[in-house]
């Protein structure tokens, strides 16, 4: 079953107000996404997979028990309402997307990759990313939220500047770059891939130290004996045999 | 299991929300101004990929995908089992979850004009709703909401409301997805306003009982409806056609007719970009305001929640009869922000007053009113100047007749603007008939500019002929 169907088509007779209408603005929204990005092919499957709907419509409206001519004005009420939805919407995101465009400063695409990969970040760190000073950074985040939309969300905390990606500054970044959204999502999973790796080899540490405690106990050696042994620590939330592991210079606690 | 298979970016941030007290935000809103850079940057990095999460989610119809849900609730639940430990982690991360949701877009497919549920679908839940928060078109930097220690002052497109702090009242939002109640002008914009006493010869028809619990009276109507009537119509039909964009009458002189044929006159024109504040039906115990949109659309229908008490001539409180309801009904808009239209004696309740300032963050309060004194109006109008208020008020001529000396209270209207050129944001509106409004119908033309964000206002007494 097409993607597209399952997402935008239901049935008129059976299907709940609620349904009707999510569906509905989602097949508007995808319509206006597609002609923005002249993608005809999407637009193309997009209206094979949805086209059945109009015959669902069709027959709701001679089944209903409303006067022809009312039936007929109510008819022409929805087109209506929905051409210029559409045109609503098409203005808004073309809007959006030419005061986007009008920014001129060279470090936008950069800064906001760096967001959208980082999260919020503080000024000084952005600054440092982009390797341009903290007095010069104000001056940029200010060109880049001059027009009507705004890129970066500024937030003072403290005695610090806070900087986010907007939503509509996401959309525009992974749009131009989409190996952007694959990175952040490689960025999730690679993380995680990373802290199984980190545990393995804490595990693995675990298991030498503690095979080398073994050795020296057998030969019976005087003094003070080292145990090494992993505590949980309360910040770190992993999954993994240990609910939660210390590593990196902190690879367990030295017990007297 | 926090978040089901449709909940939306909303529901978590309403459940976020609910994690927290009352007393929660303002300690932690204070903690974190005065937080340690090292500080803030663990916790941002703590919860990064949560984060990246919300906003594939926005750009997704506010939806999460079945894995995302899964990790969400995975994080969720062990958010909740740390709570009592983390509770300033969940108070960062509620502000970083709503500057990640984009700005409120469901309008498609719901009408021009629409009453607004709440976006969460767990506010019964959570005790949370989360609704758009879109600013009004003047400068609200210095507003006095600026400074509050609440989730509210550090969100950006949306705000909550608790059910604790809504009743006894209940809230009704409505959204009006369109823009043209103010004219651009060079540096600004401008907002041309008739706000019309009517007249001072209207007869209310009134039931006065005496009971064990006190004297009340009953407004069943008008008993000069026909000649009230024919004057709002005359009025409408002078004001209407130079494209106001609001027409405002007072409380009380209206009827059904005279609301349908406003609406009638207005469908004639859906062009005309003009909310007419119509005058106040009194029936059946009720008194009912309705709000007409371009093209007579009706907006919203506004029962009054609070009766007024009068003191008579022989120093008796009278009060007003009414079957009032507890539903408080709001218009979000794009260029006035959130609009209250108040009901007379339901401004001076501070409840009431406290509801739309303190916990719904409206921005423009209009309140057409039926008053024998106006002084407490004006009083609690000019509360609204830290918080950046637009307000408008008019009185009928016609409460002259519940009034103690006779007279017709003055000002006949007000108006409070957010900021203004001279020293005072408030300008009375004083009635210069000389007494002849038997003779000629007459109302207020008034013009609200807005340049460099500040207001000015100009007002002229005009007669229709």
């Amino acid at each position: 079953m097409g993607t597209y169907r399952e997402k935008y088509v239901f049935n008129f007779f059976r299907a709940s107000q609620e349904e009707m209408r999510e569906k509905v603005q989602g097949l508007a929204k995808k319509l206006i996404e597609f002609i923005i990005a002249a993608n005809f092919g999407e637009m193309s499957i997009l209206f094979e997979e949805c086209k059945s709907i109009r015959y669902s419509a069709q027959g709701y409206l001679e089944d209903s028990k409303v006067a022809e001519n009312e039936k007929k004005t109510l008819v022409q009420v929805g087109y209506e309402c929905a051409l210029m939805d559409v045109a609503q919407m098409y203005l808004e995101r073309l809007s959006a997307q030419n005061e986007v465009q009008q920014i001129n400063t060279k470090y936008k695409d950069e800064i906001l990759s760096i967001l959208a990969k980082r999260g919020t970040m503080l000024h000084g760190d952005l600054a440092c990313a982009i390797e341009v000073s903290a007095s010069g950074l104000n001056a940029i985040i200010k060109r880049m939220n001059a027009t009507s939309v705004k890129l970066i969300n500024v937030e003072e905390v403290s005695k610090y500047k806070l900087y986010s990606i907007t939503p509509i500054a996401y959309k525009y970044i992974t749009e131009r770059k989409p190996e952007l959204t694959i990175e952040i999502e490689k960025g999730r999973s690679f993380e995680k891939e990373q802290r199984e790796l980190l545990m393995q080899y804490a595990v693995g540490i675990c298991k030498i130290m503690n095979k080398k405690k073994t050795l020296e106990d057998s030969r019976s050696i005087s003094g003070k004996n080292t145990v090494w042994e992993f505590k949980p620590e309360k910040n770190n939330r992993f999954e993994g045999p240990y609910s939660t592991i210390v590593f990196g210079d902190k690879i367990g606690k030295r017990l007297a | 299991m926090v978040l089901g298979k449709n909940n939306t970016v909303f529901d978590l941030l309403a459940y976020l929300c609910s994690l927290l007290s009352k007393e929660d935000e303002r300690k932690y809103s204070t903690e974190w101004a005065v937080a340690g850079e090292e500080h803030v940057r663990d916790i941002l990095n703590k919860y990064k990929n949560f984060l990246a999460v919300i906003l594939n989610a926005s750009a997704n119809e506010y939806k999460f995908t079945d894995t995302e849900i899964a990790y969400l609730n995975k994080e969720l639940i062990q958010l909740k089992k740390e709570c009592k430990n983390n509770r300033e982690d969940i108070y960062r991360l509620a502000i970083e979850v709503e500057k990640r949701i984009d700005m409120y877009s469901k309008w498609q497919n719901r009408g021009v004009v629409y009453r607004l549920e709440p976006l969460n679908t767990n506010h019964k839940k959570t005790g949370i709703a989360v609704y758009p928060h879109i600013l009004p078109q003047w400068d609200t930097k210095k507003s006095e909401r600026n400074r509050e220690r609440k989730l509210n002052a550090a969100f950006t497109n949306y705000m909550i409301i608790r059910s604790g702090d809504v009743s006894p009242f209940e809230i009704i939002m409505h959204y009006w997805n369109d823009t043209g109640l103010l004219r651009k002008t060079e540096a600004g914009w401008e907002m041309s306003i008739a706000l019309s006493s009517v007249m001072d010869y209207a007869v209310l028809e009134t039931d006065e009982r005496e009971s064990p619990s006190g004297c009340t009276v009953r407004v069943k109507g008008i008993e000069n409806e026909q000649i009230v009537k024919n004057r709002v119509l005359r009025i409408f039909d002078a004001l209407f056609p130079k494209e106001y964009g609001m027409i405002v009458f007072p409380e009380i002189l209206g009827s059904e007719s005279i609301l349908q044929a406003i609406k009638s006159r207005m469908r004639e024109h859906p062009e005309c970009c003009s909310f007419v504040v119509a005058p106040t039906i009194c029936c059946d115990g009720r008194n009912t305001l309705v709000v007409l949109g371009p093209g007579g659309v009706e907006c919203l229908r506004q029962e009054k929640t609070t009766p007024a008490i009068l003191i008579t001539e022989d120093g008796k409180n009278e009060r007003e009869d009414l079957v009032y309801g507890n539903q408080v009904h709001l218009l979000i808009t794009q260029e006035l922000g959130l609009i209250a239209f108040a009901i007379c004696a339901e401004l001076l309740d501070p409840d009431y007053y406290r509801l739309l300032v303190d916990t719904a963050l409206v921005d423009t309060i209009i309140c057409p009113s039926f008053s024998p004194g106006v002084a407490a109006f004006r009083d609690t109008m000019l509360k609204g100047t830290p918080a950046k208020l637009l307000e408008l008020y008019v009185n009928s001529c016609s409460a002259k007749a519940v009034s103690r000396n006779g007279k017709v209270a003055e000002p006949l209207a007000c108006i409070q603007v957010p900021s203004a050129e001279n020293e005072y944001c408030i300008r009375d509106i004083p009635r210069e008939c000389q007494g002849i409004c038997a003779e000629e119908i007459c109302y207020f033309d008034v013009l609200v500019t807005c340049k460099d964000n500040k207001f000015s206002i100009v007002g002229v007494h005009r007669r229709c002929a």
